[in-house]
C-alpha cells in the first residue's frame, strides 16, 4: 500500500456544479473590469509622457547649472556625463523577437580623472554583458530547438514559436557627477527571466560608488534594521505577502539574513539608496524583485 | 505582454478549477467553504497577475494564493469547521469503489496536520515537483524535504504495512 494509493479517490471527489459557473463569471467580470482599467492607464500613460518631457527640460537645466558651478570651482570643467541609446535593434521575425535598447554614458569632454577611460570600460563592461547575455539565450534557445525535433517534433507543432529577449535601461538618478543606471536583460519562452545590473558612478572621479560611501561605515547595520522593519511591516499590512524566514516561514533557514558589500542597489530620484534583491532569493517566486529604500545616500 | 500574461493566469485558473477546489475542500471540509476559498483566490490572482514573475511557475504561484486563502478561512471560521472528517471522503464512495486499502491510506492523509496534509496532497495527487511545491507554500526546499519525510512517517505509524 502506497500514499498513491488514495489519489483516485481524492481525483473522484464530487465537484459542484456551480464551480465551473462561478468561475467563468468571475473572469468575465473581471475582463470587463481590466477594459475600463486598460483605458485609465492609457490616460496616465499620457500623463507620465508629459511629465518625461519635463525631465528632459530639467535635466537641461541641471547640466547647465553643474556646468556653471564646474567652471566656479573646479580646475576641471566638465565632467557633465549623458546617458545615452548607442544601439536600438529591434526584431520580430524568425525564432525571435528583440527589443534591444543598450544605454552608454557619454561623457562630454572626457574630463573626468582618466580622461574619459572610466567611462570607456564602463561602456565596454555593458556592452558585454549585453553580447553575452544575447548569445548565451539565443544558444539555448537554438539547443531547446534542436532537441524539439530531434525528439520527433513537428514544424506544425513547433508553430514558430519565438523566444522573447529584451535589454534595456532605466537611468534612476542622475545629478552631476553621480550617476545611478540600471540594466535590464530578459529572456522569454518556457520560462521567462531577467537580470539586472546596476552601476553607480561618481563620473567625474572615475570610481563606482559603494554602499559605503553613501550610507556610511555602518551601512549593514543601518540596511539591515531598516529591511527588516520593511519586511515585518509589509507583513503586517497584507496577508497575500509572505518572504522566506518570517511569519508562517519563520523555521525555514532561508531568507533574509543581511547584506554585504557586493548586494545590488542603486540611487532613486529622491537620493535614496535602494537595495535591491532578485526574485527568489528572499521571497517566494510571486513575490518577484525586492526593493528597499533604506536611507537617503549621503552625496 | 501584460495580456498574454493575463490570459496565462485565466488559462491557468480555468484548467485547474477543479485541482482548487479538492485542495480547498481539504481545509474547509464542507462545500461553500471550499468554493467561497476558491472564489477568492480567483478574484485575487485575477487582481494581482502582475505580480507573477516566472509564468513557468503559474500553477504553484496559483496554489500558493490558494494556501493562504484557505489558511485565512480557517482562521476565520475556527469555531464552524467540522472537526471530524464528515465531508472528507464520502463514505459511499468508499464502499462502491474502494473496498481495498486505498481508502484507508486516503483517510489517513486526510488526518495528518494542514501543513504536512497538503504538502501530501501537492505531490502524490496533484503531482507537483518538490520545487514546485516549495513555490507554492512558500517554504525553502529542505523544509518541505522534511515535512514530506516527517508526513511519510505519520502515515507509516498509522498504517503499519505502508510502503514508502
Amino acid at each position: 500500500m502506497r500514499i498513491e494509493d488514495g489519489k483516485n479517490i481524492y481525483g473522484d471527489i464530487e465537484i459542484p456544479k456551480e464551480l465551473s459557473a462561478m468561475v467563468d463569471g468571475l473572469i468575465k467580470k473581471d475582463r470587463r473590469k481590466k477594459a475600463e482599467r486598460k483605458v485609465i492607464f492609457m490616460i496616465k500613460r499620457c500623463a507620465a509622457a508629459a511629465a518625461a518631457a519635463l525631465v528632459v527640460f530639467t535635466a537641461g537645466l541641471n547640466t547647465s547649472q553643474a556646468f556653471a558651478e564646474g567652471a566656479a570651482e573646479l580646475p576641471v570643467i566638465g565632467a557633465i556625463a549623458r546617458v545615452l541609446t548607442v544601439r536600438s535593434y529591434h526584431q520580430d521575425e524568425g525564432d525571435y523577437k528583440i527589443d534591444m535598447e543598450v544605454p552608454a554614458i557619454e561623457d562630454s569632454n572626457s574630463a573626468d580623472a582618466s580622461g574619459g577611460e572610466f567611462t570607456s570600460l564602463v561602456n565596454a563592461e555593458i556592452e558585454k554583458i549585453v553580447d553575452d547575455y544575447t548569445n548565451e539565450a539565443k544558444a539555448e534557445f537554438e539547443e531547446y530547438k534542436e532537441a524539439f525535433f530531434a525528439t520527433g517534433g513537428t514544424e506544425e507543432e513547433w508553430a514558430g514559436r519565438q523566444m522573447d529577449i529584451i535589454v534595456d535601461y532605466d537611468v534612476k538618478y542622475q545629478k552631476s557627477p553621480i550617476l545611478s543606471l540600471e540594466l535590464t536583460t530578459a529572456k522569454g519562452w518556457v520560462a521567462a527571466s531577467e537580470e539586472r545590473h546596476y552601476y553607480n558612478l561618481n563620473v567625474l572621479e572615475g570610481k563606482e560608488l559603494k554602499l559605503e560611501d553613501l550610507l556610511g561605515d555602518d551601512y549593514i547595520n543601518i540596511c539591515n534594521a531598516e529591511i527588516d522593519r520593511q519586511i515585518k511591516d509589509q507583513l503586517a499590512n497584507d496577508e497575500s505577502l509572505s518572504y522566506f524566514g518570517y511569519g508562517d516561514n519563520e523555521l525555514t533557514d532561508a531568507g533574509f539574513r543581511t547584506i554585504d558589500e557586493n548586494t545590488d542597489f542603486y540611487i532613486n530620484s529622491d537620493g535614496q539608496v535602494v537595495i535591491v534583491f532578485p526574485e527568489y532569493s528572499i521571497a517566494p517566486g510571486y513575490m518577484g524583485w525586492r526593493e528597499f529604500a533604506v536611507g537617503e545616500a549621503k552625496l | 505582454m501584460k495580456d498574454r500574461k493575463y490570459e496565462l493566469v485565466v488559462s491557468c485558473i480555468t484548467e485547474n478549477q477543479n485541482s482548487l477546489y479538492r485542495l480547498a475542500l481539504s481545509y474547509a471540509k464542507e462545500r461553500e467553504g471550499a468554493l467561497d476559498i476558491v472564489q477568492n483566490t480567483v478574484l485575487k490572482a485575477l487582481k494581482s497577475y502582475t505580480g507573477l514573475r516566472d509564468e513557468a511557475a503559474v500553477r504553484s504561484w496559483l496554489f500558493r494564493i490558494l494556501v493562504n486563502e484557505a489558511v485565512r478561512y480557517i482562521d476565520k471560521n475556527k469555531n464552524e469547521i467540522p472537526s471530524s472528517d464528515e465531508a472528507f471522503p464520502e463514505p459511499e464512495y468508499r464502499e462502491k469503489a474502494f473496498e481495498n486499502d486505498a481508502g484507508e491510506v486516503y483517510e489517513a492523509v486526510m488526518g495528518l496536520m494542514p501543513e504536512l496534509r497538503t504538502i501530501v496532497i501537492l505531490r502524490y495527487y496533484e503531482e507537483l515537483s518538490l520545487s514546485e511545491i516549495a513555490e507554492a507554500t512558500g517554504l525553502n526546499l529542505n523544509t518541505v524535504k522534511t515535512r514530506l519525510y516527517t508526513a511519510h512517517r505519520r502515515l507509516k505509524e498509522k498504517l503499519e504495512e505502508v510502503e514508502i
